[in-house]
């Protein structure tokens, strides 16, 4: 299937703000596709070049090199006001000086439709974001929540062909996020509108996404769908930014068409699966990523391997344990604790992994 | 030109508009902002009006008519500057560090000197000190052998000129300071007394360097009071008035030009591109909660006295000029009168009316062109941006006098023949005063969210709908600060129109003058009383302007 929006080998360059000479790579030769309806999202720590992929998209910032393409349109030239994107502002960017009616309709006028029509298109996106009564209050007198539904509003009533957003719920509370990223979820849903959406939380990226981009240093490093990516990590960086991870060494002893056999350090064996298309060879010396949550306590004969526990910190829905391990210090998580018999500090434990938890990168 | 820059103009060159509007800024500052500069460098070069040489300069440097004034104002610009700053210094450690009370009162006195016309200090001193002063002649019997006309009496009037704009400079600095650090260095057993001179003084150091060259500049490039007031103490921007005026020889007139502005460049670049990234402290307009460490009581009364004495002196000057322009004659013959206020009303109405009209077209223009200047160069990117804000600041660097020689000489011919017109007044007006409102501009839109303006795009808006649907409202303020402010200025000043009035549109400074110079100083109050008038005026309009349109107004009234 054709992409929506396709993004091609995209490089820019900042100059640097301390020393003149030097250049920052911001975003450092990313391609990648968005699908019609799909919602995209660029994942990576700070700095990574995340917001300015995003601009660019948007307009906002002209590309060094590449070429922005949506709707099969090549849009590198036009202004972010020529251009069928809307975007939600990490910081809202609301107008301070309109109502919140004001605000939401003054895409619509900038689009020249008649006066009934954006009031009737107005109200109906304020009663999608349950904003409705709130219209005739300028955004100062809004809380944080109900701006990033102005926000929202204000992009969605445009019926962008594309929907950006930069970390639209980080400034909120805790409590609220989680509200609103289902609500967001909803309404995208809903509505169908291709988004590419910005975020540094992994969890808002895994809760909310069809696909997720994640991207180091300006670079894209993994592509898929949020299940595959917490799955089959590219890599070290992937398995460690997503979810925890213990990682051991180990050797690829036996490799079958999406599967293989491992050795680990200390001599035991175990099963793991393989993504569809990778390079392992057999023999090759690898790191192996186990899931916290995918490791049982289990007899220290059968176990992959066994240690000692150092820490166990109880947070009610879950318990998490350190175990030191010939291995290395492995962290281990039980979910429904109370169902079972716990063990102690001191205590020798066997640790048994879960094929679903284990996952295999290069060592690199 | 690198890739990155023809991107950008790629771009740019996509909205016509956008475009458009870099490129009217561009031509009008280089018509207006940079050719008649460049005419007054180039005349000083032709003595003869054809072919360059530098006999000009040489006779500048060699005849001792040409080299005092120099020196004078040098002397004169650095006496102002320290002892200007010295003043404002106290004044502003006494309302920012001292508590003393009224200091509501205070600071609005000391900004009577900068919004009042310049020379109405200078017609004080005379009136109090001058051979019919009211203090030398009338209470000391002339017993007092002091000359107010000179080095003394420019001094004295120049500071309490310009000691108000080091005094608001230096407030804002001792303002930014974090009153910790001082809690901090007391905490670590410094006495007071060293706290100050270790931790205050140093860190106030850019605030009153960038101070001193801004009152040594102002100093300079003053032409009022020197007018009026330097009797056979000669400096350089009423000697090139004369040398033009009076000898019509205009190469060495604009010699001497010339020669005043290159201190005063430099003092600006010093200031702006040197000094600015020194400070230690931002200054960002919006004073930290103010705590003070109550000082000794001594301390108190002491700083008290001194701003009281500064701001005595200042209403004893205002106040003079308002009791002579109800006096019959001067010195002579001080019955109660309203004479002089008839006169200004009816034989002056003339210069009252053109000098009003002037002003009112001159505003809006310099105001609205300021904001767009601000726009394109705090918020667009394209190359020579850096330029066109240096030029459009550069004449506040450029003293008056050197502004007016060039109109004079620039719009003398074809195709921009522009003498004796009310343009090239006009003219006048918009680009001196272009740099307050680029400067408040551009301050204000970096207190402005980009991303407030990148929504709008986004929304579909134009950059052109987008100035004036998002950020021209939000600029308000600023641009309310910026009309004031040119619009006093306009009408209060004198030293580049001079050279550009003509028989058919006069001003009332103009009249001003005019009056002193015939000796007529009732009605040089009384025309000053008028314009100080008309200042005040302008100032509740501001207010209520600001009420009316600025949106923080509009949203504190939706509360309410
Ligand atoms: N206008 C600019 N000038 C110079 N450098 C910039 C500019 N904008 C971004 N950068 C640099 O480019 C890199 C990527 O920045 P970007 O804002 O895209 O990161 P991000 O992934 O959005 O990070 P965050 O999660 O912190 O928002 C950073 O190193 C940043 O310092
Ligand atoms: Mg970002």
């Amino acid at each position: 299937m054709a992409y929506y929006v396709e993004v091609k080998n995209l490089v820019k360059l900042f100059r640097s703000h301390d020393s003149r000479s030097s250049v920052v790579r911001a975003v450092d030769g990313v391609s990648f596709g968005v699908r019609e309806g799909e919602l995209v999202t660029l994942l990576g720590p700070s700095g990574c070049g995340k917001t300015t992929t995003l601009r660019l998209i948007g307009g906002f910032e002209i590309p060094t090199e590449g070429d922005i393409l949506i709707d099969g349109v090549r849009v590198n030239d036009q202004p972010p006001n020529a251009r069928p994107t809307s975007m939600v502002f990490q910081s809202y960017a609301l107008f301070p000086h309109m109502t919140v009616f004001e605000n939401i309709a003054y895409g619509l006028k900038n689009k020249r439709l008649p006066q009934d029509e954006i009031k009737k298109k107005v109200f109906e996106v304020l009663e999608m974001v349950g904003l409705q009564g709130l219209e005739r209050r300028y955004p100062g007198q809004l809380s944080g929540g109900q701006q990033q539904r102005v926000a929202l509003a204000r992009a969605i009533v445009m019926e962008p062909k594309v929907l950006l957003l930069d970390e639209p719920l980080s400034n909120l509370d805790a409590k609220l996020r989680e509200q609103m990223r289902v609500e967001l979820k909803k309404l995208q849903t809903r509505l169908k509108i291709t988004s590419i959406y910005v975020t540094h939380d992994q969890l808002e990226a895994m809760t909310l996404s069809d696909r997720v981009i994640v991207m180091k240093e300006g670079k894209i490093v993994q592509m898929d769908s949020p299940e595959r990516v917490y799955r089959f990590p590219a890599n070290r960086f992937v398995a460690g930014f997503i979810g925890k991870a213990n990682f051991l060494n180990g050797k690829i002893e036996r490799l079958e068409e999406s599967a293989c056999e491992l050795r680990l350090v200390n001599g035991t064996s175990l099963k793991a699966d393989l993504p569809d298309k990778h390079d392992f060879t057999t023999g090759e010396e690898v790191l192996v990523v186990v899931r916290p949550e995918g490791i049982t306590f289990c007899d220290t004969d059968k176990a992959h391997v066994s240690g000692r526990v150092v820490s166990r910190i109880y947070t009610g829905s879950a318990a998490s344990f350190e175990v030191e391990t010939d291995q290395g210090v492995l962290t281990v998580e039980i979910s429904n604790p109370l169902s079972l018999r716990l063990p102690s500090i001191n205590e020798t434990v066997g640790l048994c992994f879960s094929r679903t938890a284990v996952s295999v990168v290069k060592t690199e | 030109m690198d890739m990155y820059a023809f991107k950008q103009l790629k771009r740019i060159w996509n909205e016509p508009v956008l475009m458009a509007m870099i490129i009217l800024v561009v031509v009008l500052l280089i018509v207006f902002v940079i050719y008649p500069i460049t005419m007054v460098f180039l005349k000083s070069l032709q003595p003869t009006g054809e072919g360059f040489d530098l006999k000009v300069y040489k006779d500048l440097f060699t005849k001792k008519y040409f080299r005092v004034p120099f020196f004078n104002s040098l002397k004169l610009g650095v006496s102002v500057a320290s002892v200007g700053v010295l003043v404002g210094y106290i004044f502003a450690y006494a309302i920012t560090r001292v508590n003393i009370p009224g200091k509501t009162f205070f600071r609005t006195a000391a900004s009577f000197p900068i919004i009042s016309p310049p020379f109405v200090i200078a017609l004080a001193a005379i009136l109090l000190f001058g051979r019919n002063g009211l203090i030398t002649h009338r209470l000391l019997n002339d017993r007092l052998r002091f000359d107010i006309y000179g080095f003394w009496g420019l001094l004295i009037v120049e500071t309490l000129a310009y000691f108000p704009t080091a005094f608001m400079t230096m407030e804002g600095i001792l303002q930014s300071i974090d009153p910790a650090l001082e809690e901090a260095s007391l905490s670590l057993k410094a006495s007071k007394w060293k706290t100050f001179w270790k931790v205050t003084f140093p860190l106030s150091m850019p605030g009153i360097l960038a101070s001193w060259l801004l009152v040594f500049s102002q100093s300079m490039a003053d032409f009022g009071n020197p007018l009026i007031l330097s009797g056979n103490y000669h400096v350089l921007s009423v000697a090139a008035y004369l040398e033009i005026t009076g000898s019509y020889r205009i190469p060495y007139g604009s010699g001497l030009a010339i020669l005043l502005l290159i201190p005063t460049l430099i003092a600006f670049f010093v200031q702006r591109y040197w000094l600015s990234r020194k400070s230690y402290v931002t200054v960002t307009g919006k004073p930290s909660a103010m705590r003070i460490l109550e000082p000794a009581k001594w301390v108190k009364v002491l700083f008290t006295l001194i701003s009281a004495f500064m701001v005595g002196v200042i209403f004893l000057f205002y106040g003079t000029v308002f009791y002579g322009s109800f006096t019959k004659l001067w010195g002579v013959n001080h019955t109660f009168t309203l004479d002089n206020y008839r006169y200004v009303f009816d034989i002056g109405s003339e210069y009252l009316k053109d000098t009003l009209f002037l002003a009112a077209i001159a505003t809006p223009l310099s105001g609205f062109l300021g904001m767009l200047t601000a726009y394109l160069v705090a918020r667009k990117e394209f190359p020579g941006r850096r330029v066109i804000e240096a030029m459009s600041l550069l004449t506040f660097a450029v003293p008056g006098t050197v502004v007016g020689i060039g109109y004079l000489l620039a719009f003398n011919q074809k195709p921009l023949m522009l003498t004796g017109t009310a343009l090239i007044i006009i003219l006048v007006f918009v680009f001196r005063h272009l740099p307050v409102g680029v400067q408040n501009g551009v301050a204000a839109l970096y207190q402005i969210d980009p991303a407030i303006e990148e929504a709008s795009l986004d929304l579909g808006a134009s950059s052109y709908r987008t100035f004036w649907k998002i950020t021209m409202p939000l600029m308000m303020p600023a641009l309310f600060t910026a009309l004031f402010y040119t619009f006093v200025k306009s009408m209060t000043a004198i030293s580049a129109v001079i050279f550009v009035v003509s028989g058919k549109w006069q001003l009332i400074t103009v009249a001003i003058l005019g009056s002193v110079e015939n000796s007529d100083l009732a009605q040089a109050a009384a025309y000053s009383y008028v314009l100080i008038g008309f200042v005040v005026a302008a100032m509740f309009l501001l207010r209520w302007v600001t009420n009316i349109f600025s949106y923080q107004e509009r949203i504190r009234r939706a509360r309410a």
